[in-house]
């Protein structure tokens, strides 16, 4: 999994701009929505490897024996999942979005993203990183 | 005898001997108790509650001069339930207490509970005793009607903390900022509707009970709330870091919604909301404006509505807000927004306004929670400026996602 982070970290750079981009297509919404569907996939499958990555840390961590950590993941995994399935609905259905309730959305959701990046970067990737580093000095 | 409750208006608060108090219900105490006691495993989180209560509550009852029956009916006026606690001596003995809310609040939510959980009126009941005595106690809760007893009993023995830091009380209080313009575009009278919950029996019944708006309310302490929301805050931080500091925020803010939920939502499908605000009501957007108006008789603070496109934004504007006045005091300045009930607040309400759909009066059940705030195009709230960041009001953004 130790790859998964630092993709995890490009791919956030990738997403960030994309979203920055989007950004200057607020007031033209089939613009906006063209752009969307560009980086719908890598988006969608984001959030879904995601998903999949909070049980895994979670089971990490009690592999590594720091159960803190653990206990940790569990509580965000319940949060972000919530907001994941907001955002993977709101980027599957880009083309039957009435257009005003898709550009207020889309501010919403980029606020979302950006907050849960920085939360992952600063909080949830160094639980990772701990624990991955118990597990290479004690297999 | 009941014990004074000094209001000011100006403020938006209301307190006694000092010491501010705000209603919360007992979804509220329950939730925000048990996303602490979750976390015993990183932190000593029944000790914590206790002894905030303890805190808080000592500062009052000395302010009060309060004897043991100035401290009983105090204890019910606030709707914690029926507290004796004559039997106890300098060398401790037993408190009881009837109808605790919290035990009461906890079998109703969560069920029959595997060990006591009063661990507020524990910190009651210390103060208490404390006050009454001049010399340091411990308390334990031995039995608790949340695990299946038929009273709450609390042992008391000599020991513990020689002393109590005192409460910040009133807190950091700043001048308010003005209101803005979209706080009056609305056919709700905020004024009458402030006086009418002011003449509301909100006040313990003689079983020590509040109950309106199809909730348990309790008259609570506000710094109460925000000593255990902050030193859990620190505590996580400091045995886990920046993931638990995370977590904890997140918790904290989910109390918020809870509350929001319950409290706004069953204030919203209550007699006095049908027989006195919802006449005033003219669009759904006067629902927003009728729930902040309640809200400012609850001693939050003044709330205000900054802006409000319907169905898809809500900004709020509060000055004095409850958790600044208590983090400013107690915490100093902070780098980072600090007032989690209000930010859970503020999206709870559009999500009942423009989500649930509480005009049509949906049961307010744990399903409908869930299905509210995890389903659909759903609101999330942020604060984006905070008094104790050194801003002079709080703001609050709520948007559909």
């Amino acid at each position: 999994m130790a790859a998964s982070i630092d993709e995890f970290k490009r791919s956030h750079g990738r997403i960030e701009t994309a979203l920055t981009t989007g950004e200057t297509l607020a007031q033209n919404p089939a613009a906006l929505i063209a752009h969307l569907k560009t980086v719908r996939l890598e988006v969608l499958q984001h959030f879904k490897a995601k998903d999949d990555f909070y049980p895994a840390l979670a089971a990490q961590c009690t592999k590594a024996g720091d159960a803190a950590g653990a206990h940790l993941t569990h509580i965000f995994e319940s949060n972000m999942h919530v907001q994941s399935a907001a955002v993977q609905r709101f980027f599957e259905t880009l083309e039957t979005a009435p257009a005003a309730n898709l550009l207020s959305s889309f501010q919403t959701v980029v606020t979302v993203i950006r907050q849960r990046f920085s939360t992952e970067e600063r909080a949830v990737f160094p639980l990772f990183i701990r624990s991955a580093k118990t597990l290479e000095t004690h297999p | 005898m009941s014990i004074r409750v000094d209001t000011h208006p100006d403020r938006f608060v209301a307190s006694i001997a000092g010491e501010p108090h705000v209603f919360h219900c007992h979804h509220y105490n329950c939730f925000l108790q048990k996303s602490i006691v979750d976390q015993s495993a990183l932190l000593d989180a029944k000790r914590l509650l206790t002894d905030a209560a303890a805190e808080v509550v000592y500062t009052e009852l000395s302010a009060l001069k309060a004897t043991t029956d100035t401290a009983e009916v105090l204890f019910g006026q606030l709707g914690f339930g029926v507290l004796d606690a004559k039997a106890l001596t300098a060398q401790g003995g037993n408190a009881t207490v009837k109808g605790s809310h919290y035990a009461l609040g906890w079998l109703s939510k969560f069920g029959k509970a595997s060990e006591p959980v009063c661990y507020f009126v524990a910190g009651f009941v210390e103060a208490a005793a404390r006050q009454k005595f001049g010399a340091a106690f411990q308390v334990k809760e031995t039995a608790c009607v949340a695990s299946g007893a038929n009273a709450c009993t609390f042992e008391v023995k000599p020991g513990g903390r020689a002393t109590l830091p005192p409460s910040v009380g009133m807190g950091t209080l700043t001048p308010f900022v003005e209101r803005p313009a979209f706080a009056t575009r609305t056919s709700v009278d905020e004024g009458a509707i402030i006086t009418a919950c002011a003449g509301l029996p909100l006040a313990g019944t003689i079983e020590g009970k509040i109950d309106a708006f199809g909730v348990s309310l309790t008259r609570h302490y506000s710094n109460y709330y925000n000593l255990i929301s902050y030193r859990f805050d620190q505590q996580m931080a400091s045995v886990a870091g920046e993931a638990a500091t995370a977590a904890a925020r997140m918790l904290l803010t989910e109390a918020g919604q809870v509350c929001a939920f319950h409290t706004f939502g069953g204030i919203m499908e209550s007699a006095e909301w049908e027989g006195l605000i919802k006449p005033m009501c003219k669009t759904t957007e006067d629902w927003v404006y009728g729930m902040v108006s309640v809200v400012n008789a609850l001693g939050w603070g003044r709330w205000s509505v900054a802006a409000l496109d319907p169905g898809r934004r809500l900004e709020l504007v509060v000055d004095g807000s409850y958790e600044s006045n208590g983090y400013l005091a107690a915490f100093g300045t902070s780098a980072t927004p600090r007032c989690h009930l209000a930010t859970g607040g503020t999206s709870g309400l559009m999500n009942l306004v423009y989500h649930a759909n509480i005009m049509s009066r949906p049961a307010l059940t744990p399903q409908l929670y869930e299905k509210t705030f995890t389903e659909g195009h759903f609101f999330v709230a942020r604060e984006t400026e905070c008094r104790s960041m050194g801003a002079k009001a709080c703001r609050f953004v709520a948007e559909r996602l």
